[in-house]
């Protein structure tokens, strides 16, 4: 479903590389977590798949079509909630949905009937027809997801999707990854609390200093010990450094 | 002062590295930018003090060159008042960092005058490079030394204090008052356009006042003996005295009491400005944050008719049009020509009915005087087409729409590139709207024109089809300026639209591209008639258009997925 291959990224010529010969293989029907810590290089690794940056090396290959060759296809195979909510807010969240939807194709039927359970799911029916300004930060958050959800494409890319959000709607999203897991479609996601990690991943990937230095199951990754992913991922970014 | 100083070093910093963040790039293209900007601004400067010189020159002939100065202030500060609502509401109101400063602990008047300072060295630049030539003229023709030179400097510096002080107050006022009301917004944005309405027409009422002189009021003109500045400048004396001080009419001690005339009344409304600031700052600031909460949550509900397919080109446009008219700065600015240009055709018209004395023209209704200097002129079809067409080319000319496309996106354009569909389609949804605000713009100046003016209709007609037709080339060049070198770094909206370069090489090249249409049709009508020049208008007009999407398309797709924000 998705593939990374050699992906490199530095912000400055010369400069020491924010994401470092990144080597990632996400299947078909596993929830991927992605987890790192501050500065790791886990939003520039999610930029460059999503397209946003452009990588220095490497490839990013998603539903087998190359980003570099075709992007248009290759976007059109996920859907991005990013980290920070820099949306078009003076839109109302309707609007804001009807646009994503536009872009991504979803006909009439599909998108009224999607945005209106999303919506109703997270309850922020209410506030559609409000300008997203007004929302509060895990409203943003709702609706983000919201219209990330409205195309329905095969991979999710989320970006720390739980911040903000309440106990039920986070609950909610993790009933509805595992959903879209589970018609074989694959879910991709970044997060600092590694407790969902442990309990919602598949296979869980560690980044540290741009270098991915552990990928596995939960299983794999403990090599045997019974530790928690917590003790693990400590002691993994530790010995890094 | 603490406080002040604090805030106004973050607010310079931020603003100045982001603008020097911009200017990274190649050294070649750095000095290159550099020097198109340099070039441009000299030719500029250099034709305004071309005709600065010659005015003073012959107002010095007759004693009267205190009159250019008072000319050049007068301009700076009409300039001042017509667009500086959008960079107050802007900056006052739309700054990305205003939630942060409310939250600390610094003094609402500090905040205040740091934001009015930095947009008063904004609008200081207008009014420096209007009135310096003309202050250097009266320097080198009429002479003066160290007191006109320090005297001079003084009231430019001082320039910007009334026009951005009454604009402060206005919007801190009306910030303040709204702060209950459902239609925030829309309301900010109604007071923006109509502020600017009533400054242009203002202005412009006050220019034609000011250039209307009697027959007793031109002889004593051409005697010399006459102070044509006072009568001229009677229904706002502080410039005239401004221009009186710096020309040292009366003596140093007239001219001195007069320059502490003009200071006191810019000190004056500084000093309230910052008084109404610093009471009302905060709360009109807190008041943008607070309005949504106050709406009743649970009456509105998924209107499922407004969640209909269409293509992405339209839904490009859409927001486009969304994100502009739900703006007051964006509103302000972008929708500005649509507003200015058919009010300055009509302006003339009404004001000249209005001045023009029973005694001179008894018989004539003043409405009739332009149709009837057309026929008196012998002007051909042909003429009237091209002057028509050559007006609704230079209208489409400053169309800030087109030139801050991109720019405005600010730090969401990371979601523009995560979006399935081509930078150029989402271009092209952007251009129809430009090309859109062009449209209208022409359409209102040509009812103007007809109405006002009584332009023969036919001419018009023929003028805004091929003037519509032209002014997708024009939005398209406006928006490449854009494409290939978008401001996404700023911290307000102002930033992002009027103190945005781009709309001034947006603004240069449609000139040219104006003149590449409007020159040829013009000669083309004069000398084989409407339909010829018409012809080639549509000739010219389509290729270049078609040329131009091309072009913009082109350097979307390739510039664009390079830009990193």
């Amino acid at each position: 479903m998705l593939k990374l291959e050699g992906l490199t990224k530095a912000y400055a010529r010369g400069a020491k590389p924010a994401v470092d010969g990144v080597n990632l293989h996400v299947r078909r029907g596993e929830i991927f977590g992605f987890i790192g810590p501050n500065g790791a290089g886990k939003t520039t690794t999610i930029k460059m798949l999503c397209g946003i940056l452009v990588p220095d090396a490497g490839r990013v290959e998603i539903n087998g079509v190359d980003m570099a060759r075709d992007p248009i296809a290759a976007k059109r195979g996920f859907c991005y909630v990013p980290d920070v909510h820099d949306t078009y807010d003076r839109l109302t969240g309707q609007e804001y949905l009807n646009f994503i939807a536009d872009v991504y194709g979803v006909d009439t039927k599909t998108r009224q009937e999607r945005a209106a359970k999303y919506l109703e799911m997270f309850e922020i029916a209410d506030a559609a027809g409000e300008q997203i300004k007004s929302y509060s930060h895990g409203m943003k958050q709702k609706l983000l997801i919201t219209a990330a959800l409205l195309p329905a494409p095969p991979l999710w890319v989320l970006d720390e999707p739980m911040t903000g959000l309440d106990p039920k709607s986070a609950a909610l999203l993790k009933d509805e990854m595992r959903a879209h897991t589970a018609e074989g479609n694959s879910v991709f996601f970044s997060t600092h609390v590694l407790d969902v990690a442990e309990r919602l991943c598949d296979r869980i990937g560690i980044i540290n200093d741009g270098h991915l230095i552990a990928v596995g199951t939960l299983d794999e990754l403990r090599g045997g010990k019974n530790e928690s992913l917590e003790s693990l991922f400590l002691e993994l970014t530790d010995d890094e450094r | 002062m603490r406080d002040f100083s604090i805030v106004l070093k973050a607010i310079f910093k931020q603003r100045w590295r982001a603008m020097w963040e911009l200017k990274a790039g190649s050294k070649l293209g750095r000095v290159g930018m550099g020097v198109l900007i340099g070039v441009s601004f000299l030719i500029l400067i250099g034709a305004w003090s071309t005709l600065c010189a010659s005015l003073t020159i012959g107002f010095a002939a007759v004693g009267q060159s205190e009159i250019v100065l008072f000319g050049a202030f007068f301009a700076a500060m009409v300039m001042t008042l017509v667009f500086c609502i959008a960079s107050v509401i802007g900056n006052l109101f739309s700054a990305t960092d205003g939630a942060l400063l409310a939250s600390m602990p610094l003094k609402p008047g500090a905040v205040f005058f740091a934001r009015f300072a930095m947009i008063y060295i904004t609008e200081l630049l207008i009014a420096l490079a209007l009135c310096l030539p003309a202050l250097v003229c009266h320097m080198v023709i009429v002479g003066g030394g160290a007191w006109t030179l320090l005297v001079g400097l003084i009231v430019i510096l001082l320039l910007p204090a009334m026009p951005l002080a009454l604009a402060s107050l206005l919007s801190l006022l009306l910030m303040r008052s709204s702060a209950f009301m459902r239609h925030r917004e829309r309301i900010m944005t109604v007071f923006g356009v109509l502020f600017t309405i009533v400054m242009c027409f203002g202005g412009q009422l006050l220019g034609q006042s000011m250039g209307g002189m009697d027959a007793s009021e031109m002889d004593a003109l051409l005697a010399g003996t006459g102070n044509i500045l006072q009568s001229m400048s009677a229904g706002f004396p502080p410039l005239a005295w401004a221009a009186e001080a710096v020309a040292l009419v009366g003596g140093c001690a007239v001219a001195a009491l007069r320059g502490l005339g003009y200071i006191a009344c810019c000190v004056g409304a500084l000093l309230l400005a910052g008084f109404v600031g610093s009471k009302t700052y905060f709360k009109g600031l807190s008041s943008s944050y607070e309005t949504a909460s106050k709406k009743k949550r649970g009456k509105v509900k998924l209107d499922r008719r407004s969640l209909v397919a269409s293509s992405p080109v339209r839904a490009c446009l859409r927001r486009e049009r969304m994100g502009i008219m739900r703006s007051p700065t964006y509103a302000t600015n972008c929708l500005i020509g649509v507003i200015m240009f058919p009010l300055m055709i009509a302006v003339i018209p009404i004001i000249t009915a209005m001045r023009i004395p029973d005694e001179y023209a008894p018989n004539v209704s003043m409405f009739d005087l332009y149709p009837t200097l057309f026929a008196e002129m012998g002007a051909s079809s042909g003429i009237v087409f091209a002057s028509v067409f050559a007006v609704f080319m230079f209208v489409t000319f400053a169309n800030i729409a087109a030139c801050t496309a991109i720019s405005r996106e600010g730090e969401g354009f990371a979601l523009m590139k995560s979006l399935p569909i081509k930078f150029s389609t989402q271009c092209i949804g952007k251009l129809l709207f430009a090309a859109i605000v062009n449209v209208i713009t022409m359409l209102l100046t040509a009812i103007v024109a007809v109405v006002f003016v009584r332009t023969m209709w036919l001419e018009v007609l023929l003028a805004g089809i091929s003037g519509a037709l032209a002014s997708v080339a024009s939005a398209a060049l406006g928006m490449t300026v854009d494409v290939l070198r978008p401001k996404l770094k700023w911290q307000s909206e102002a930033e992002a639209v009027k103190q945005n370069i781009n709309g001034f090489f947006g603004m240069l090249l449609n000139i040219l591209l104006a003149a590449v249409i409007a020159v040829p049709t013009f000669f083309v009508s004069m000398s084989f008639g409407v339909w010829a020049g018409f012809g080639l208008s549509f000739v010219l007009g389509g290729g270049l258009s078609a040329l131009g999407v091309f072009l913009l398309c082109l350097a979307a797709d390739n510039n664009l997925p390079k830009v990193v924000v």
